[in-house]
């Protein structure tokens, strides 16, 4: 892997604010009653342009001039749409309404909304459980409207508790067929719990009575978790055009394609895609992994260290703080080895530090443990419990990794087969299928796999890469039968 | 039109927008959640068009501009879920400003917005700040949106108005909401009253609050020469959005609320759709019809009962074609005539709808003569929260943003 042409010594680190973000989620788990907690705020993208401007048939005569003399109090004094700034605006506004009237619903369940959908830019859990909270304190004063319990259930969903999202969403489904937006959860929730097949039922339901892009994006996971990658990427573009016409969160429907077409290996097009979210949201914590894992990729490292500084600094992710170890390790700089050793340790912090990052990002810690040990028959015990509670493909290739991290290779490829045979063709799988493959010497296997892996350029992070080309030579240097 | 499923949106009580989750990366974080599958339901109805709420009206203003005598204001305000979703005017949509000014309630001038972010001023922000432009249509161009002339173009939430070279002011922004309403009292009256179950605790008259007291809107604000207009117009706008198979009605107010109290769900769409001039006898009637239904339901929560049949059908006939309509020389209180921002319009209509009589239309003594009669009171006389203190005697006159 090439290094960056400027090697530069990385910041130290300033973590108060990143590690306050953990700690909160903790102090917020704790005081999870409290419903009085609306403090912050967020909000969401502009519609984009539309060439269709000229189009009404209208000669344009221009005589409408600007006049400078009569001011209008208060114009343009709010931030712009998509700012983390007017959401945090909004939530206040909202926040003082409820007070005024505490038997307000509407803005419970609004406040409800506004956390939920600030977590989404900040990563941070205690905004899910603020919104958690107001949507409980909006189930508690009207008990018979539904828009706070189907929030609840997509809260839910999206702190990994994907058992009590589907049981709330499927109560509210079975009472209203017509809650899509209910059904929406439910097919996530089905998704991540390995029921493709109910997964599939609910997303046709819903394609047909709402078509649109946060449908199609549905349909692009499916085709992702299925094998369909080229699939996933013509979905996800297709509801990026349709967002865009629409107007409904650019920032996200542009991160989502790239993401897809990263994962199918076109670096150059994602790279784009990325770009084009951080051109809508600059904070954007997605496309700011995507971004430097494709700059890693490509052999930027400094750049995509640049990156990943800018998006562990907004919120200390797990993945984005592994990746960023793992690339100052690979640069070696004269202070990398002190601030690898700094990211590494939040990693393993996260799941200390808060039940709920623990659980959320189960998978990630690990995995992350297994790619930079030391490794233990807990880590198999761990990963068996999660396959335990969730039976997708992405449960059995972590197990097959940790079975093999114990040296536990035939049972791991069990394990391997049965994530491919629910569908999974992603390049993480391949790559740990095809090692596991090598260490029970099914060369031509292990080689088949390994090819189809790495072909997948950027869906393999560098240390997965390096190590899947290593073995591949490996592979390819023995006598093959 | 501020109808019930769009008070939803932005109260979120009937609307279910379901922010359903899908991560991209099952590992990872909830920013990768999916946006939402917006939708409202009520009654058992879907209505995906709230889910776009900037070609949804919130209310329409028409007044005499105060401080500028000579003038006549005209407000319009979209988009009722800024608070919370934020949102600009759609780029994809035409808002117009239709004028009637010969009582036949067909436009003979209707002004149009439209928006973009093609930096038509040429000052560089329009990436960030949305450029308007209105138009001017006049005659059968009025109706048919050809023919026009550009009267105004500039910045959105400019910090000075716009001055057209035919003296039409205009600004288009985020402003204050001037609206007020009891809104969690009126859903928990009408709730309990449709059918039979309680939301919330709130009832209308029961510790009332405005909810939007903080809100902000959308708004498009001209300010037009009396000397273009005749003393006695008719006003109402509408919403049309394109997309690839052409445009497309969306949303269309005349005076407040009357979509909203008297269409049921599954009217709405069709009474959004149909111009005044054809809303009297379009689907065999049944606006009319609905507004009768309506008056006859509310007014029963009067101690003098309902209205009669033939009470019910004079007030229907003043209901619909649904124009808001402004006469300079009238003395008539809104919404009858014009609608100023401070006007307590739902008092007014909480009072009429329920039962009440204040202009003494009923009664040998009325101006009607149709019997029995009714005194000035309805069952509902009003919400209990009043006009915000933040309205401007200057142009644009809605408030500084929250």
């Amino acid at each position: 892997m090439a290094t960056s042409p400027t090697l530069r010594p990385r910041r130290l680190p300033i973590r108060p604010r990143p590690l306050g973000i953990l700690a909160a989620a903790v102090v917020v788990v704790a005081a999870s009653a409290v419903v009085s907690h609306f403090g912050l705020g967020f909000h969401f993208p502009t519609a984009p342009g539309n060439a269709a401007w000229l189009a009404s048939g209208a000669p344009v005569s221009g005589d409408g001039a600007a006049s400078a003399t009569v001011g209008i109090p208060g114009a343009g004094a709010l931030s712009p749409s998509g700012s983390l700034a007017i959401i945090d605006h909004n939530i206040g506004l909202w926040t003082t309404t409820l007070k005024k009237n505490p038997n307000d619903f509407l803005s419970a369940t609004n406040l409800a909304i506004l956390y939920h959908a600030r977590a989404r830019l900040t990563a941070d859990l205690a905004d899910h459980q603020r919104a958690l909270e107001a949507a409980r304190t909006a189930m508690k004063i009207a008990p018979t409207q539904t828009t706070a319990a189907g929030l609840e259930a997509a809260i839910l969903y999206s702190l990994h508790d994907f058992h009590a999202a589907f049981k709330a969403a499927d109560a509210l489904v079975r009472a209203d067929p017509a809650e899509l937006g209910a059904l929406a959860t439910r097919a996530d929730a089905s998704i991540e719990l390995g029921n493709l097949a109910s997964a599939r039922s609910d997303l046709k339901t819903l394609a047909a009575a709402a078509p649109g892009p946060a449908v199609d994006i549905r349909l692009a996971r499916l085709a992702a978790v299925t094998g369909d990658l080229q699939g996933a990427v013509s979905l996800a573009r297709k509801a990026r055009d349709a967002a865009a016409v629409e107007g409904s969160d650019p920032g996200f429907y542009e991160y989502a394609l790239a993401e897809y077409e990263r994962n199918a290996g076109d670096a150059t097009t994602a790279e784009a895609g990325y770009r084009a979210a951080l051109a809508v949201r600059s904070t954007d914590l997605g496309a700011l992994l995507g971004l430097a894992r494709i700059q890693a990729f490509g052999g930027r490292i400094g750049d995509a260290i640049t990156s990943l500084e800018t998006a562990t600094a907004i919120a200390p992710t797990p993945e984005a703080e592994g990746l960023l170890g793992d690339l100052l390790a690979m640069r070696a700089g004269p202070a990398d080895a002190a601030a690898s050793a700094t990211a590494y340790g939040t990693v393993r912090l996260t799941r200390t530090l808060s039940a709920v990052a623990g659980s959320v990002y189960d998978r990630t810690l690990v995995k992350f443990d297994l790619d930079h040990g030391p490794t233990s028959s807990v880590l198999v015990d761990q990963a068996r419990g999660g396959l335990a509670d969730r039976s997708d493909a992405g449960a059995h290739d972590l197990l097959a990794w940790a079975l093999h991290a114990s040296g536990r290779d035939d049972e791991g490829w069990t394990e391997s087969q049965a994530a491919m045979a629910a569908g999974a063709a992603d390049a993480r799988t391949l790559y740990h299928a095809g090692v596991i493959a090598a260490g029970r010497g099914d060369l031509a296997t292990a080689r088949k796999l390994l090819d189809r892996a790495i072909a997948l350029g950027p869906a393999l992070d560098p240390l997965e890469r390096s190590n899947a080309s290593d073995v591949l030579a490996a592979v390819s240097g023995s006598a093959m039968p | 039109m501020r109808n019930a499923s769009k008070l939803a949106t932005l109260g979120a009580a009937m609307t279910v927008l379901a922010v359903g989750a899908a991560p991209l990366l099952t590992s990872a974080a909830d920013h990768l959640d999916a946006p939402a599958l917006g939708h409202t339901v009520a009654n058992g109805a879907i209505d995906l068009v709230s889910t776009h709420g900037n070609r949804d009206i919130n209310d329409l203003y028409v007044f005499p501009a105060p401080h500028d005598p000579g003038r006549t204001a005209i407000a319009l305000t979209t988009n009722p879920a800024i608070d919370l979703f934020g949102g600009d005017f759609g780029t994809n949509v035409r808002y117009a400003i239709n004028i009637d000014t010969n009582g036949d309630n067909v436009q003979d001038i209707a002004y149009v917005a439209r928006f973009s972010r093609e930096d038509e001023d040429g000052d560089g922000d329009a990436a960030s700040n949305l450029d308007f432009k209105i138009t001017r249509y006049a005659g059968r161009g009025a109706v048919s949106y050809t023919g026009g002339v550009t009267v105004a173009h500039g910045d959105t939430n400019a910090r000075s108005k716009t001055v057209g070279s035919n003296n039409l002011w205009a600004w288009t922004g985020v402003r204050s909401d001037p609206f007020f309403f009891d809104l969690l009292g009126f859903i928990g009256t009408t709730t309990l009253l449709k059918t039979g179950t309680a939301v919330g605790t709130d009832r209308l008259g029961v510790n009332p609050s405005d909810f939007f007291a903080e809100r902000n809107t959308n708004a498009i604000v001209l300010s037009v020469p009396n000397s273009q207009l005749p003393n006695k117009i008719g006003v109402w706008a509408t919403t049309s959005y394109h997309n690839e198979s052409g445009w497309h009605k969306a949303d269309q107010i005349g005076r407040p609320a009357i979509n909203t109290v008297f269409n049921p769900t599954a009217d709405k769409n069709d009474f959004n759709r149909t111009a005044p001039s054809r809303q009297t006898t379009a689907f065999g009637g049944k606006f009319v019809t609905n507004v009768e239904h309506g008056l006859q339901f509310f007014s029963s929560l009067d101690t003098e009962g309902s209205y009669t049949d033939a009470q019910a059908a004079f007030l229907a006939s003043v209901l619909i074609p649904d124009v808001l309509v402004y006469d300079r020389t009238s003395t008539l209180p809104a919404p009858l005539n014009g609608r100023a921002l401070a006007d307590d319009v739902i008092d007014v209509e909480l009072r009429v709808t329920s039962g009440g009589d204040p202009l003494n239309l009923f009664g040998a003594d009325g101006a009607t003569g149709l019997g029995p009669n009714r005194d000035a009171n309805g069952g509902v006389n009003g919400d209990g929260v009043g006009p915000h203190t933040d309205y401007l005697a200057t142009f644009p006159y809605l408030g500084v943003p929250h």
